[in-house]
């Protein structure tokens, strides 16, 4: 009886709250994809500079 | 790939810089940290909930889900409380460090885990106390590595520890937050329930 409601109420309450974090989840692993692919990117640039730096 | 991920992570939650840092792989390990937590937070909740298999298998959805929320509604006010206090550390950098102590936090509660179950199925006094220390041990932790993280990365950039206020506010409400989540998924640890199944009110009510 969390705050004088029932718990059909705050069952409710459960559900839309939960949503919101199964959106979240979503949204870290889009988050995480971009990240990990511009990642890849730089690493790659980062290791052609050095060879070109180390070719020289 | 994944080891080496976890490497990096382990790093930044013990105090340790990543080669070759860059801002897109910061926000990987962040992102990557939240996620690794909210695994190790289900481990807690199938042995604090194991008393009866459905409450082991809902605990493995509502634990991480509480944390998550609790985290969803804390991070706005910290970054706000950054921002207010003038600092220059980025509000990307307040949340990574907030991710990797909520791991390090969610490792201590994994790892403390089976000490629970067992006690839980063998101790009728000290098994609901001991799933209850075991959270006010990770939140201490947590907020412990929380400082440690901030507190670095303010003073790489020669600010002010005056941001250290983020720190508090953050971590303020995220344990407002987590009492009402934790009441709203009740019952968590065991099906007695406890004090804090009740919220603010069975808390600090008289």
């Amino acid at each position: 009886m969390l705050g004088g409601h029932d718990p059909a109420y705050l069952r409710v309450v459960w559900i839309i709250a939960s949503a919101f974090g199964v959106a979240a989840l979503v949204v870290l692993v889009v988050v995480y994809r971009r990240a990990r692919r511009r990642d890849e990117l730089e690493e790659a640039e980062r290791i052609l500079a050095e060879d070109d730096r180390s070719g020289m | 790939m994944e080891a080496n991920r976890l490497s990096q992570l382990m790093t930044l939650t013990t105090g340790g810089q990543l080669a070759h840092a860059t801002r897109a792989r910061e926000t990987m390990i962040a992102t990557y940290a939240i996620v690794a937590g909210l695994a190790l937070s289900s481990l807690w909740g199938l042995a604090a909930g194991s008393s009866s298999a459905a409450l082991a298998v809902a605990n493995a959805c509502k634990v991480p889900m509480v944390i998550l929320l609790s985290a969803l509604t804390a991070i706005p006010a910290g970054v706000v409380a950054l921002r207010l206090t003038g600092s220059q550390l980025p509000a990307s950098e307040l949340v990574a460090a907030f991710a990797t102590s909520i791991f390090g936090g969610t490792l201590v509660l994994a790892t403390l885990a089976p000490l629970v179950a067992i006690y839980y199925h063998t101790s009728s006094k000290a098994g609901v106390p001991l799933a209850l220390g075991s959270v006010f041990v990770a939140l201490a932790t947590a907020t412990l590595l929380f400082g440690r993280a901030v507190k670095r990365r303010v003073l790489e950039r020669g600010g002010r520890a005056g941001s250290l206020a983020a720190v508090v506010v953050l971590v303020a409400l995220f344990v407002a937050a987590l009492m009402q989540y934790v009441a709203l998924a009740a019952p968590i640890i065991g099906n007695a329930g406890t004090r804090f199944d009740g919220g603010f009110d069975t808390v600090f009510g008289r």
